[in-house]
């Protein structure tokens, strides 16, 4: 090899092992290069609505719901969340536990739950909330793809861009009718809870890992073309700061000498 | 008598079964009835009523027309009805039953009073068999016999509760009823010569009555808590509607639109407006002090939503919700003290005054990767499972659910929550928390009831919440 040859490797591998022994971890990508951090942009209002993808998945889409909130909350003015649950809903997936919103960082004081019985009132009480100047309203509600219609999400809609607050609409029982529902939302998300990394034969169970959701974007007002309605995304919600990343987190690993084997399913690598 | 003899006599007789439940309940419902004369409207068993119309007789013309208008309208719904007016309510009681004298003028005075119960029959005082044949074996026959007497030797003879009715009818001693329900402080009511029927026209006379109540309101200085709408129909029928608000409120509007949310919930399961509703009473029953807001001068009354921010306008919403899906139905989360799971936190209703804080716990139940070790939803009740474990302490490989079959893909625990040895039975098992995570992703917490070997032979397995 010739003299400039190996000096340019020199450079090389000193700026690889800089690399490696570099303090401090880079910033982990964003769920947003390609826009959706202009969806989940905490401050954005309007009616947002989240199916689950199967009938399983409705407990994802209600945790994801609620990341979506969370992440309103953060912002000042300090408002307050006004949490729907019709009767049937509650009986299938249950009510909002103190506990576990407090281990998620949400105050139990800020928030209000409305006990509906039937979708008319769940429709009602959504739009009295959004009128009124809460932060966030989430309501959950067992109505059919059918009965939501246009007309009900329009004064919906209206409502939270009036008023400036941000609504989220829940509907276990529209499992997989994303693209047939017609509404006035501005964003509407398909949620599927995204499947652990499979386990070889014989090797212990993990830890499960944090929660993590497969998102699809069915519709984004304002945001045409940017998303196709068809692929499916994976994040993961980070809790203690609210953001949502994207899936697999890069994380560079710690430096040591490794023979170059191609990298296990599922083990996650920093970027070289 | 019996029957027969009551038969032999006259062979046409009508019979029917004594219900004295069912008569009592009549009975209340024509005191409720009697509310739309006085809000003081007393039942005194078991078939009379008292009313206090102290000050409200004007508003019927007199108390004689008071009188025949009561006795008018009991009489069209089918009641057969004697009433009296008197000073005493006691001295009322026993004119109706026992003298045609039926109307005492309120500014009579203690001689003609006792005059006039010096009439009556010594039955009036509702003594028991031996005691009136003694009086009657004794010559004393009216009550006019008994006032002459003294008073000493009578007390011994007759006991002294016997002695207070006496001089309760002679109206020596005016004892005040004890109305069915409290009068409300603050009330307004408007009556029609005829009934009204459309709901449009009973919303719009519900909002002058808010007006007026909340100008009374103003002029003391409080604010409405609790407010009660009562509608008397035309053939007796009453209705209440009831609305509980989180702050005192002064403000006609808001007023008027809680009862129309109210009256809205009401029209959907059938108001049966009949023959129309011809009196319409709005009462706070409950009022707190409450300030005026400042006004601006020279510019008009300021919004005072606008004002009030962020705590004004979610009370408002709890006070609306409430009043369309009931008070019970909007909740507010109170963490307790326990470390029970499903005792952890209280729900209570919003519009209730909120109980002092027993603890701030810090956000702690966190997962060894900072994520909540609670889950977001929680069952009001665990759901059972049939669950197969490997071991005796570890989790299940594969439960079902919901008919589901769940395959178990990671998990963390257990985490051993014990039941309160200081409070709980004997027989209260200790349980083994899991945070289970199936191959499709869907997270469960999952507990196991019972120790195996310890607490029980079959330890059943339950689904306590979802992440």
């Amino acid at each position: 090899m010739s003299r400039s040859g190996s000096s340019e490797r020199i450079v090389f591998l000193r700026r690889r092992i800089a690399a490696l022994e570099a303090v401090g971890e880079p910033p982990p990508a964003r769920a947003g290069g390609d826009g959706l951090s202009r969806l989940f942009d905490p401050g954005r209002s309007g009616l947002c609505e989240a199916l689950p993808a199967r009938p399983t998945d409705a407990a994802a889409a209600a945790g994801f719901a609620f990341a979506l909130a969370l992440r309103r909350l953060r912002l000042p003015p300090q408002g307050g969340i006004v949490w729907i649950s019709e009767d049937m809903a509650a009986r299938e997936l249950g009510l909002p536990y103190g506990r576990g919103l407090q281990a998620a960082g949400l105050p139990p004081e800020r928030l209000v739950l409305a006990r509906t019985r039937r979708p008319r009132e769940t429709l009602w009480a959504m739009e009295e909330a959004l009128r009124s100047g809460a932060a966030v309203v989430v309501a959950e509600s067992w109505a059919e793809a059918s009965a939501y219609d246009l007309t009900a999400s329009r004064r919906l809609a209206l409502a939270a861009r009036r008023s400036g607050c941000a609504g989220l609409l829940l509907l276990p029982r529209a499992a997989g009718a994303g693209q047939r529902l017609a509404s006035a939302a501005e964003t509407r998300f398909e949620i599927a809870a995204c499947a652990p990394p499979p386990r070889a034969e014989g090797a212990p169970r993990p830890l499960p890992g944090p929660s993590a959701f497969r998102l699809r974007v069915v519709k984004a007002r304002g945001l045409v073309g940017a998303f196709d309605p068809q692929t499916w995304r994976d994040i993961v919600f980070d809790h203690e700061e609210a953001e949502f990343h994207a899936l697999p987190r890069p994380v560079p690993a710690a430096p040591r000498d490794r023979p170059a084997l191609a990298p296990a399913a599922g083990e996650k690598r920093a970027p070289v | 008598m019996a029957v027969a003899d009551a038969r032999a006599m006259r062979p046409a007789l009508r019979l029917a079964e004594a219900d004295p439940q069912a008569d009592a309940a009549l009975l209340d419902r024509i005191a409720d009835w009697c509310r739309r004369f006085t809000p003081l409207a007393a039942t005194d068993p078991p078939d009379r009523i008292l009313m206090d119309v102290s000050g409200a007789a004007h508003l019927f013309g007199g108390e004689a027309a008071l009188l025949a208008e009561a006795e008018r309208r009991l009489a069209a719904q089918g009641f057969a009805a004697r009433g009296a007016i008197a000073p005493g309510p006691a001295l009322a009681r026993a004119l109706a039953r026992f003298s045609r004298l039926r109307h005492v003028p309120e500014r009579a005075t203690q001689a003609e009073l006792e005059a006039i119960a010096a009439r009556l029959p010594v039955a009036a005082l509702d003594l028991d068999a031996t005691a009136r044949h003694r009086l009657d074996r004794a010559g004393l026959r009216s009550l006019g016999d008994l006032l002459a007497r003294p008073r000493a030797p009578l007390a011994a003879r007759l006991g002294s509760d016997v002695m207070a009715r006496l001089d309760a009818i002679a109206c020596r001693r005016r004892e005040p009823i004890s109305p069915r329900f409290e009068a409300p402080d603050f009330m307004a009511e408007r009556r029609f010569p005829e009934g009204l029927t459309r709901q449009e026209d009973i919303e719009r006379t519900l909002e002058g009555l808010a007006r007026e109540l909340c100008l009374l309101l103003e002029r003391h200085g409080v604010g409405a808590r609790e407010l009660e709408a009562i509608f008397y129909r035309v053939d007796g029928a009453v209705a209440h509607i009831a609305t509980g608000t989180s702050r005192p409120l002064r403000d006609p509007e808001t007023i008027a639109l809680l009862l129309r949310e109210r009256l809205a919930v009401l029209a959907e399961e059938g108001l049966d407006t009949g023959y129309g509703y011809d009196v319409l009473r709005l009462g706070a029953a409950r009022v707190e002090r409450c300030d005026a807001p400042q006004e601006d001068l020279g510019l008009g009354k300021i919004d005072l939503a606008a004002r009030e921010g962020e705590g004004g306008g979610l009370d408002d919403l709890v006070d609306r919700l409430g009043a369309r899906l009931g008070p019970r139905r909007v909740l507010r989360l109170y963490p307790q003290a326990t470390h029970i799971p499903e005792l952890a936190v209280a729900l209570r209703p919003a519009s209730a005054p909120a109980p002092a804080m027993t603890e701030t716990v810090p956000p702690a139940f966190l997962r060894t990767n900072g994520a909540p070790a609670r889950p977001l939803r929680l069952f009001e009740r665990p759901e059972p499972i049939e669950a197969v474990a490997l071991t005796p302490d570890g989790p299940p490989l594969r439960f079902r659910w919901r008919r589901l079959l769940h395959e178990l893909a990671a998990y963390e625990g257990p985490e051993r929550i014990a039941p309160q040895w200081w409070s709980a039975p004997a027989d209260a098992a200790t349980r083994d928390y899991f945070y289970v995570e199936d191959r499709e992703g869907c997270r469960f917490w999952l507990f196991r009831e019972g120790l195996f070997g310890h607490e029980s032979a079959n330890p059943r397995w339950f689904v306590h919440g979802l992440f």
